[in-house]
């Protein structure tokens, strides 16, 4: 068994192991469930540094076949963009089990989902046969459902529902596109992405344009690509900050990294989708953008503040150039990092006030200092200030998207103007204003906590000012993509 | 001359240590650091800037390390010091020292002052980042740095949500600057591919022609960017807010370094605007235009800041209108000497805001000569000094400027005359106001040393700073002032006479009383005046006003509806075969048999 075999399975061992443990032993279900994470991410670590950042191809690949009759197969493997969202999937799934303590009911249940969560999302970016992607793809699914629904806020069926619904429908467009591709491709041998690319060569160009179109139909809905983001503002709002943290970290990158896969594999249609992806891409970043400044819900601000950022990793894929879509897998990390932090500030100031109504708060800066820090740092990074790692990710995207298209760009940097104003304010709201007494007793971050923003918020501004290990790390393979997917 | 990496670091490691540890420190120990941090910097900026007198003003390169590197895109952490940055060094490490003293007393009774210090060691970090960078992405992070530390000092007395909104607005309104200087930055990415201040300015000189396409467009939207930070036209309209932030602030942030940036950053560009002569008249024009509106609303505002910030936009116009015209190194000779008698006047006037009850109303002070004399003596030089009366430093600055303006084109030159006028008056209009007539009521409190030496010191230096020579020859083609003769000697005695001419109106109105100012005013046109012309309502009608009704329409996202309607029709096809299903015997017994003869009836139809 290969180290990713190894990585993806210890979530599935500690969910199986969690299975067989009482519910009534509180202490031990959390000691198994972190520990297990805790495990997941030390491998990832280590596989992190066993990567070779200078190879393109795919490293650790692990294969066997499991239905020669389809041609499926158990295929793994890492390369320089799923690299980053591997690692990250193990960090949030991490963070968000340290902050899981406020959950108290039917806690097996939940840190079980979360394992499983966690399995689904590790297979998701390790899976390197469509059919077994889609296998993971759905496996979020599941966990997801339930932890939405079972443990959310008030209208949590109604976001478990229509989460669902709306991914369902998605994979659906999303399955049809894969089942046409692999008829293709019986005789070479399974669905693998590597020989699914060359197949592709051989259909006709209404084929390949239907196909990418389905896919971006599934992976536009996760991503979301604007129109297909209405279940996403719901669920960020009604999941327990923990699972909202893992949503906006990785579940939307998942529809990234399968839009950049289906790219790489039909070049030739994504030349002809190029115009529209970044219309929409525009149009997210800025409706977005609008909606975010003015929610007055903190939780649904950064879930549209999410939908504006997708539209930057949108911009860098649909950009087709090298700088582009170097921005776009920078800006999955760095969203991965700033909509985890915000979410799970967020999440602890409703723990204390038990409100999200932005017009409650006021002057908080006096009794949670850094609370207010760590807070500002992480809106400042979603407005791309210099510094933080949200800047150079944008500013990749950006400048892909100028090669591109040259001075329409100007349009795009409305996006980055709103996002500025929404971010100051919301800092204005949470941290200055007339002191209002109820707002005097809110305790600062503690323990856990400050070890949770710590990691998210210190690699929000760690990766902004030495950002050259992350880049370094999808440098060959993005050259390689490019190879692939430039006329 | 490897100290130059050093002298942005004390003051971010200055607002590191108040930032994690200020809460537990003493005020002594608080003041030390913040002071401190930038006295160590100024020593540095001093030892390094003698040594680059010293030596042949040959440009010194700092590499410190690499920030991004992806493709073609090479960003170091490096450092450029010729005698622009330098100059822009002492600026802001010596007058930005002088005002830390200075704060250390002002703010000394405030709750906030370890906040209040981290915040000004940011700022001069980021400030110090801005002038020093050798490339445009760093000297980007500089500018967004410095807007950050402009947003939390003008909000800095945060319980106020006005102070809060005109922090926003600034932040808000600058960024609209910043989205075009981001633009060119991309635009001369991608033709040029660098970012290298000096590389991009090489290949634009040998690529691009004389009024082409690109380097008019990379030329307007640095314009872009360089108004929003400067608060020229038509971006002006957050400096009057920003008045809201403590006194030293206003004086360090905006009047003598931050808001300067804009004339720095295109004094660093200047080869790209030579090769865009329509940009570079387009900044003239603003500047031109810029320094009449702000020196028209100077003339009727009560608030002492708010007089002090409309004259900062205007003689920041002043610097755009020297950049304009070619005379590179007035420009930056100004903005020098503006650093000096504006930090000057806004220290005097917190030193008169804090003796006597936090009161901003000239017209209810009055009579403070007597009781204030160092106030006044620093208010008398500044005046004279911003009013450009001969021998004091703003003469010389004022004057190269106009003069050279006047080469160029005798209608900026008119402008930039009317507005030495204008000048005039507001200036003494203030001074006879508040230190001359009859005394009010008593002052309340006396200031201490740290108070008085950068007073005294600015005075010195808004008197004689003008004798200061800048070897800026090495950095900017020959001014044009030096190149062409020199004009009729009318012109000399007109650009000289107008300053004079505007103290004698402001003393015939405010001081001997002969003529009444309330006869020449007209409500309507003071009260145009007063708002600053209007533009913060037009905004308000043109971008928020339609921002907010649209956000408000669509707050929650209309969108949905298609797939709420999708919801709705299913559960409507739901209850329309609900509806079949009765459970009376009799209606399915009917219901088959009917279903029996049509498909029978198409089966034999068919």
């Amino acid at each position: 068994m290969g180290i990713l075999s190894i990585l993806l399975w210890t979530p599935a061992v500690g969910a199986l192991l969690l299975a067989i443990t009482s519910g009534q032993h509180a202490a031990s279900i959390r000691w198994i469930a972190h520990t297990f994470s805790l495990l997941t991410l030390a491998i990832a670590c280590r596989l992190l540094f066993q990567f070779d950042a200078n190879q393109s191809q795919l490293q650790f690949s692990e294969f066997f076949i499991l239905n020669p009759d389809v041609g499926s197969a158990y295929s793994l493997g890492v390369d320089g963009v799923s690299m980053p969202m591997v690692f990250m999937a193990a960090l949030l799934s991490f963070c968000a089990l340290l902050i899981s303590h406020t959950i108290k009911n039917g806690i097996k249940g939940y840190y079980f989902c979360l394992l499983l969560l966690e399995f689904g999302m590790l297979g998701v970016f390790l899976a390197q046969d469509w059919a077994l992607f889609y296998v993971f793809w759905e496996v979020t699914l599941i966990p997801l459902f339930f932890l939405i629904g079972h443990w959310g806020g008030s209208r949590r069926h109604a976001a478990s529902l229509n989460f669902v619904l709306y991914t369902m429908g998605g994979s659906i467009f999303m399955l049809i596109s894969l089942l046409a591709i692999s008829q293709y491709d019986l005789e070479s041998g399974g669905s693998l992405m590597a020989s699914l690319s060359q197949s592709t060569y051989s259909m006709s160009r209404t084929e390949q344009l239907l196909i990418l179109l389905g896919l971006i139909i599934g992976f536009g809905v996760k991503m979301p690509i604007f129109p297909l983001h209405g279940w996403l503002p719901l669920a960020h709002v009604e999941a327990p900050s923990p699972v909202s943290i893992l949503l906006s970290g990785i579940l939307l990158k998942m529809g990234a990294y399968g839009l950049l896969r289906a790219i790489a594999m039909l070049p030739q249609a994504a030349q002809f989708f190029q115009p529209a992806l970044v219309i929409l891409a525009l149009i997210a970043m800025i409706y977005g953008g609008l909606l975010a400044w003015r929610q007055t819900d903190l939780k649904a601000m950064v879930a549209y503040s999410s939908i504006s950022h997708m539209g930057i990793v949108l911009l860098g894929i649909a950009s087709l150039n090298e700088t582009g879509m170097t921005g776009a897998v920078l800006q999955m990390t760095a969203h991965g990092f700033i909509a985890a932090a915000m979410f799970l500030l967020v999440g602890l100031l409703y723990e204390r006030t038990h409100t999200r109504n932005i017009q409650d708060y006021s002057s908080l800066v006096q009794v949670t200092p850094r609370f207010a820090l760590f807070t500002t740092l992480t809106l400042f990074a979603a407005m791309g200030l210099p510094g933080t790692v949200g800047f150079v990710a944008e500013l990749h995207a950006l400048a892909g998207g100028f090669q591109q298209w040259g001075g329409w760009m100007a349009l795009f940097s409305l996006g980055i103007l709103l996002s500025a104003s929404y971010a100051i304010r919301t800092v204005g709201l949470l941290f200055t204003g007339p002191v209002k007494a109820k707002m005097q007793h809110v305790a600062d971050l503690t323990g856990p906590e400050m070890l949770t923003a710590g990691i998210l918020v210190g690699g929000i501004v760690i990766l902004g000012v030495m950002p050259q290990p992350l880049i370094a790390l999808s440098e060959a393979t993005i050259t390689h993509l490019y190879t692939l997917v430039s006329p | 001359m490897e100290l130059l990496g050093w002298i942005p670091f004390f003051p971010l490691l200055g607002f590191l240590a108040l930032v994690f540890f200020g809460r537990s420190l003493s005020k002594p120990m608080v003041a030390l650091i913040g002071v401190g941090s930038v006295g160590i910097s100024a020593l540095l900026a001093f030892l390094v800037g003698f040594e680059l007198l010293r030596g042949s003003m040959a440009p010194y390169r700092l590499a410190l390390g690499s920030w991004i590197t992806t493709g073609d895109l090479t960003i170091p952490f490096g450092f450029y010091l010729d005698s622009l940055s330098m100059t822009m060094l002492f600026v802001v490490t010596g007058v930005g020292l002088l005002i830390h003293l200075y704060a250390a007393e002002f703010m000394e009774a405030d709750a906030g002052y370890a906040r209040f210090f981290a915040y000004m060691n940011l700022f001069v970090a980021a400030m110090l980042t801005l002038v020093l960078a050798d490339n445009l992405l760093l000297l980007y992070l500089g500018w967004e740095g410095v807007g950050l530390g402009s947003y939390l000092l003008i909000g800095f007395w945060y319980v106020n949500p006005d102070n809060g909104y005109a922090a926003r607005k600034a932040f808000v309104m600058t960024r609209v600057g910043d989205m075009a200087l981001a633009l060119s930055l991309f635009l001369l990415f991608t033709e040029l591919h660098s970012l290298d201040i000096q590389t991009v300015m090489e290949r634009a000189q040998s690529e691009w022609k004389v009024g082409a396409v690109l380097p008019v467009t990379a030329a307007a939207l640095l314009l872009g960017g360089a108004a929003g930070k400067s608060a020229q036209l038509p971006l002006q309209t957050w400096l009057p807010d920003a008045m809201a932030g403590p006194t030293p602030v206003s004086a360090l942030i905006h009047a003598a370094t931050m808001v300067t940036a804009g004339v720095y950053l295109i004094a660093r560009t200047h080869v790209l605007f030579m090769l865009a002569p329509s940009a570079q008249t387009a900044v003239a024009v603003v500047g031109g235009v810029t320094l009449l509106i702000a020196g028209f609303s100077g003339l009727v505002q009560t608030d002492i800041k708010r007089i002090l910030a409309y004259s900062t936009i205007s003689q920041i116009g002043y610097m755009f209108l020297a950049l304009g015209v070619g005379a590179w190194s007035a420009a930056i000779f100004h903005l020098l000497t503006h650093a000096f008698f504006k930090a000057l006047l806004f220290l005097a006037a917190g030193a008169v805001i804090f003796c006597f009850h936090h009161e901003h109303d000239i017209f209810k002070m009055g009579g403070l000569r007597k009781a204030m004399p160092l106030a006044f003596w620093s208010f008398l030089i500044g005046s004279a000094a911003l009013a450009a009366l001969p021998f004091t430093s703003g003469y010389y600055s004022k004057h190269e400027i106009l003069l050279a303006a006047f080469e160029t084109s005798p209608i900026l030159w008119g402008m930039g005359c009317l507005g030495a006028l204008i000048t005039g008056i507001y200036s003494f209009r203030l001074l006879f106001v508040v230190f001359f007539g009859h005394q009010t009521r008593e002052v309340e409190a006396a200031i201490g040393n740290r108070m008085r030496i950068p007073l005294v010191l600015l005075s010195v230096l808004a008197l004689f700073g003008g004798l200061l020579q800048i070897p800026l020859d090495t950095v900017f083609p020959a001014s044009i002032e030096t190149t062409l003769p020199s004009p009729s000697p009318w012109v000399s005695i007109v650009t000289l006479m107008m300053p004079i001419l505007g103290l004698l109106i402001a003393a015939l109105f405010y001081l001997t009383g002969t003529l009444s100012s309330t006869a020449f005013t007209n409500e309507p046109i003071k009260r145009l005046l007063l708002s600053g012309w209007g533009f913060d309502a037009l905004y308000r009608t043109l971008f928020i006003h339609p921002f907010v009704a649209l956000t408000r329409w669509n707050k929650k996202d209309v969108l949905d509806s298609p797939y709420l309607r999708t919801a709705w029709l299913s559960r409507k096809l739901h209850d329309l075969t609900r509806a079949a299903q009765t459970g009376r015997i009799r209606w399915y017994a009917a219901s088959m048999a009917w279903g029996a003869v049509v498909v029978i009836a198409i089966g034999l139809l068919s």
